[in-house]
C-alpha cells in the first residue's frame, strides 16, 4: 500500500456503474477498475436508473453517488451541474464527460481549484437528434467546456482538427476501448432461432436515423444480392424507421430485426458476420465500430473523417448509393478476411481499456500539475496583415489548418 | 392644427410618389447609384435617391404648412444642418468621400446644432446628476449627435430597416411631442412618416427599387437626434422628463447598441471598428434564412416590443430599470442570434473538414 497522497477524482456525467448503458459508463466502469489502485475515485449515478434496491455506496473500490434525475436529455443540465457542486466538496479533479453542464464551469474555476478534465463527446450540437434550441445550448456549452477546462478531450483526430480551429486550443484525443466485446460461437441452439448464421451475412446495428444512413444501406442492400443484410434497431421509434421497415421487411436479402437486449445472443451474430457496414455520418469515434474491429469484422464505413480515422484509412468506404452498390457487388471474401485481421490488428494496438485508463491517468497527473490552458495560434495571428505584408511574411497569416 | 395634420403629411406622401420616378431617373443618369459588390446583399444597380426625395418632399410640405403656423421656431437651423448632412451624403454616394471628411463635416454640423442651443444640459437627477457643466454639455451634445447619425447609417444595410425604424422613431416622438405639447414638432415628425411610407413603397418594390443612400439616414438620424435632445430640453424640470428619457433612449438604443456591439466585435478581433464586415443585426438575422423585408420587419417589431416594454416597467419602476432590462433583453437577443449564426458557420466549416478527408 502506498502512503503518497492519493488525489479524489469525481466522474461526473454518466448514466453510472455497474455499466448497463452506453460508451461514457463502460469508459466509468474500466477506469475504475484500472486506476482505482491509484486515485479515490467516485462515480455519480442516475438515481432514475437505478432502483432503491440496486444501489450501493461503493462499487469495485469506488463511491458512489446518486442525483435523482436522468443522466441524458434536457435534465442532464442539471443533473450534471449537481454533480459538479456536490464534486467540489471534495475532490481535486472533475472529469466531466459530456458538455451540458458547462455553463458552471467558468464559476468553478473562478472560485475554485479544482482541476477540470472534460470530455467533449463528439460534436453533439450537430446530432439531427437534437431540437433547434437544444443545439444552440450544446453549441455555446461547448464552447464554454473548451474555454474553461485545465484539459478537454475529444475521441477523434478529426474533432481535434475542429477543436483546434475553432478554440485555437489542442484537444486530447483518447478513444474508447473495445476488449470488452466477445466472440462466440454460435449453437446448434442459435442456429435454429436464426437461420441467417449459417451462412455468410454482412451486419449492422445502430439507432434507426437518418445520420446513420440507414436508408442508403437497405436501398443498396435491396438491390444486390451478393450479400444477405441483418439490421437490427429500433424500428418502432420514428416515422424513419417505421416506414424502412414496412418497405423492406419482405425483402428476401434483408433480415431486419428488432433490438436485442440478450447481450450474449447479439455478440453471437455481430461476432460471426462477414462485413460489419457502418453508417454513421454525425461526429466522433463509434463504440460500436471499435468493437466491430476489436471482433476482427472487415468494416465497409460511411467515408466521413471520423470512420476514416477510426479504422485508418484501411477500410472499404462508401459515399453514396452507387458506391455503396459498386463495392457490395465487388466483395472479394479473401480481400475481406484480410480486411478483418487489418482491423483487429488495429483494435488491438489502439482501443484497448488498459491502454485508454493509461492515458486517462496520464490526463490526470497533467492537470493536477496545469495552471490554465495554452493557446495553440500562432503569435502572427496577433500581427495585422498590412504589416506581415510590409516585412515579406504575409504567409504566416495563412491559416494551419487549410481545410 | 389637427387638418395641418393630416394634411401635410399626405402632401408628402404625394409629393414622394410623383417625385421618385423622376429622381430615379436623373439619378441613374447622373451615376448616383449602388453597385452591387460582394459584401452588399442586391445584384442590381439601384438608384440612391430615397433620402433627397425625403428631404425635399418634406421640406416642401412643411414650407407651405408652416407660414400658416404663426409660432417661429428655430427648426430653420435644424433643417438647414440636415442639408449640409445631405449634400455631404449625396456626394459620399457618388464620389466615396473619405472617412475622416465626412467625420470633420459632421463634427462642425453637431458643433453648430450645440451653438442653436439646442444640448444636453441637465440629466434631471439621472445618476444624482442634475445641471451639467457646459464643457460636459458640449462634449456629451457632439458624441451624443455623430455617434447616432452614424449608427443610424450604419444600420441602413437592408430593405426596408431604415426606414421602419425611422417611422416607429417618428411615430413615437410624435407622441411625445403632442404630450410635451410641441405641436411643430409632431407636425415634422409626422411629415416624415409621409414621406417614408412613400419611400418604404419604392424601397420593397421590385422594379422600381431605390435606396435613401448615406444622404437618407445620416439626414434622418440628425432629425431624431437633434430632437430627441430638443425634447429633453422641453422636458427637463417637468414630470415628463423621465418618460421622454425612456422613450427616447430605447429609440435610439437598437441602432448604437448594435454599432457599439459590432466595434466591441471587431476591436477584440484585432480588426479596425470601422472595417466593413457582416455581424451588424440585420446580417444575424439574414443568416438564419429570412428575406430581407421579413428581417426588417422582424427587427422593427422587437423595436416596437422593446417599447412597449420599456413603457411598461417605466410605470412599475422607473427609468433606469426600464432601461436595464430593455438593454439586456436586446443583448441577449444578440447573443443568441450571433450564437446561431456562428452555429451555422461552423456546421459549414465542419462539412468541409469531413469532405476534405476524401
Amino acid at each position: 500500500m502506498s502512503f503518497a497522497k492519493r488525489n479524489r477524482v469525481a466522474i461526473i456525467g454518466t448514466v453510472g456503474v455497474p455499466a448497463n448503458y452506453g460508451g461514457f459508463e463502460t469508459l466509468a466502469e474500466h477506469l475504475i477498475e484500472d486506476l482505482g489502485d491509484k486515485h479515490d475515485i467516485t462515480v455519480f449515478c442516475s438515481g432514475k436508473k437505478y432502483a432503491k434496491e440496486e444501489r450501493r455506496k461503493t462499487y469495485k473500490g469506488a463511491s458512489l453517488k446518486y442525483i435523482p434525475l436522468d443522466a441524458n436529455g434536457v435534465q442532464s443540465i442539471l443533473y450534471d451541474s449537481i454533480s459538479i457542486i456536490r464534486s467540489l466538496f471534495f475532490a481535486d479533479v472533475l472529469m466531466v464527460l459530456g458538455v451540458a453542464g458547462a455553463w458552471i464551469l467558468p464559476f468553478v474555476r473562478l472560485f475554485t481549484n479544482k482541476k477540470i478534465i472534460i470530455s467533449i463527446d463528439g460534436i453533439e450540437w450537430k446530432r439531427d437528434k437534437w431540437s433547434l434550441f437544444a443545439k444552440l445550448y450544446l453549441f455555446w456549452a461547448e464552447k464554454i467546456a473548451v474555454n474553461y477546462s485545465h484539459i478537454d478531450i475529444s475521441d477523434n483526430e478529426a474533432i481535434q482538427d475542429y477543436t483546434a480551429a475553432r478554440y485555437g486550443t489542442l484537444s486530447r484525443i483518447i478513444e474508447y476501448g473495445a476488449d470488452h466485446t466477445l466472440k462466440i460461437t454460435p449453437t446448434e441452439e442459435d442456429i435454429h432461432a436464426f437461420s441467417f448464421l449459417a451462412s455468410p451475412y454482412a451486419f449492422k446495428v445502430c439507432r434507426i436515423e437518418p445520420e446513420n444512413n440507414v436508408h442508403l444501406i437497405l436501398e443498396a442492400f435491396s438491390k444486390t444480392s451478393t450479400l444477405p443484410l441483418v439490421i437490427i434497431g429500433n424500428w418502432k421509434n420514428s416515422a424513419y424507421g417505421i416506414g424502412l421497415k414496412a418497405q423492406y421487411s419482405n425483402h428476401p436479402n434483408i433480415h431486419i430485426l428488432d433490438p436485442i437486449y440478450d447481450q450474449a445472443k447479439l455478440d453471437v451474430i455481430r461476432s460471426n458476420a462477414s462485413l460489419y457496414v457502418h453508417g454513421h455520418s454525425a461526429g466522433g469515434t463509434n463504440p460500436s465500430l471499435v468493437e466491430a474491429m476489436y471482433l476482427g469484422l472487415p468494416i465497409l464505413a460511411y467515408g466521413v473523417s471520423y470512420n476514416r480515422v477510426t479504422t485508418e484509412r484501411q477500410a472499404l468506404y462508401f459515399k453514396n448509393l452507387d458506391d455503396l452498390i459498386q463495392t457490395i457487388e465487388s466483395l472479394d471474401y479473401g480481400r475481406l478476411n484480410e480486411l478483418g485481421e487489418m482491423m483487429e490488428r488495429t483494435a488491438k494496438r489502439r482501443y484497448v481499456w488498459s491502454k485508454i485508463a493509461f492515458k486517462y491517468d496520464l490526463l490526470i497527473s497533467e492537470a493536477l500539475r496545469t495552471k490554465s490552458k495554452s493557446s495553440i495560434t500562432p503569435k502572427s495571428s496577433k500581427l495585422q496583415y498590412k504589416k506581415l505584408l510590409e516585412n515579406g511574411m504575409a504567409h504566416l497569416k495563412t491559416p494551419v489548418n487549410q481545410f | 392644427m389637427i387638418p395641418t395634420l393630416i394634411v401635410t403629411p399626405l402632401l408628402a406622401l404625394l409629393l414622394s410618389l410623383l417625385l421618385t420616378p423622376v429622381a430615379r431617373k436623373i439619378a441613374i443618369s447622373l451615376g448616383l447609384v449602388d453597385k452591387p459588390n460582394q459584401r452588399k446583399v442586391h445584384q442590381n444597380h439601384v438608384p440612391l435617391v430615397g433620402g433627397i426625395v425625403l428631404f425635399i418632399t418634406t421640406v416642401l410640405s412643411l414650407g407651405i404648412a408652416l407660414p400658416f403656423q404663426s409660432k417661429s421656431f428655430n427648426l430653420i437651423n435644424i433643417f438647414l444642418a440636415g442639408f449640409v448632412m445631405l449634400v455631404m451624403g449625396v456626394l459620399d454616394d457618388r464620389f466615396d468621400i473619405r472617412a475622416s471628411l465626412k467625420l470633420a463635416i459632421q463634427l462642425v454640423i453637431a458643433h453648430f446644432i450645440f451653438m442653436q442651443g439646442i444640448r444636453i444640459e441637465n440629466l434631471n437627477g439621472l445618476f444624482g446628476v442634475y445641471e451639467l457643466q457646459e464643457w460636459i454639455q458640449y462634449i456629451l451634445t457632439i458624441v451624443v449627435i455623430t455617434g447616432v447619425v452614424n449608427a443610424f447609417n450604419l444600420m441602413d444595410g437592408i430593405d426596408g430597416l431604415a426606414a421602419g425604424l425611422s417611422i416607429v422613431g417618428f411615430s413615437v416622438f410624435t407622441v411625445l411631442s403632442f404630450m410635451l405639447d410641441m405641436p411643430n414638432l409632431s407636425l415634422v415628425f409626422l411629415t416624415f412618416v409621409g414621406g417614408l411610407i412613400s419611400f418604404l413603397y419604392f424601397n420593397l418594390s421590385k422594379k422600381r427599387k431605390i435606396f435613401m443612400g448615406d444622404a437618407g439616414s445620416l439626414v434622418i438620424g440628425l432629425i431624431l437626434v437633434a430632437s430627441s435632445i430638443k425634447m429633453l430640453q422641453a422636458a427637463a424640470t417637468t414630470p415628463k422628463f423621465n418618460v421622454t428619457l425612456t422613450l427616447v433612449f430605447l429609440v435610439m438604443a437598437v441602432p448604437v447598441f448594435d454599432a457599439l456591439r459590432v466595434f466591441r466585435k471587431r476591436i477584440k478581433a484585432g480588426k479596425s471598428p470601422f472595417e466593413a464586415d457582416r455581424t451588424h443585426l440585420h446580417h444575424l438575422i439574414l443568416s438564419s434564412g429570412l428575406k430581407h423585408a421579413q428581417a426588417s420587419l422582424l427587427i422593427t417589431l422587437f423595436i416596437v416590443t422593446l417599447l412597449v416594454m420599456g413603457y411598461f416597467f417605466f410605470y412599475l419602476t422607473g427609468v433606469l430599470f426600464a432601461i436595464s432590462i430593455c438593454l439586456t433583453a436586446f443583448f441577449f437577443s444578440t447573443y443568441l442570434l450571433q450564437t446561431l449564426s456562428d452555429m451555422n458557420t461552423w456546421k459549414q466549416r465542419i462539412k468541409e473538414m469531413e469532405d476534405n478527408e476524401q
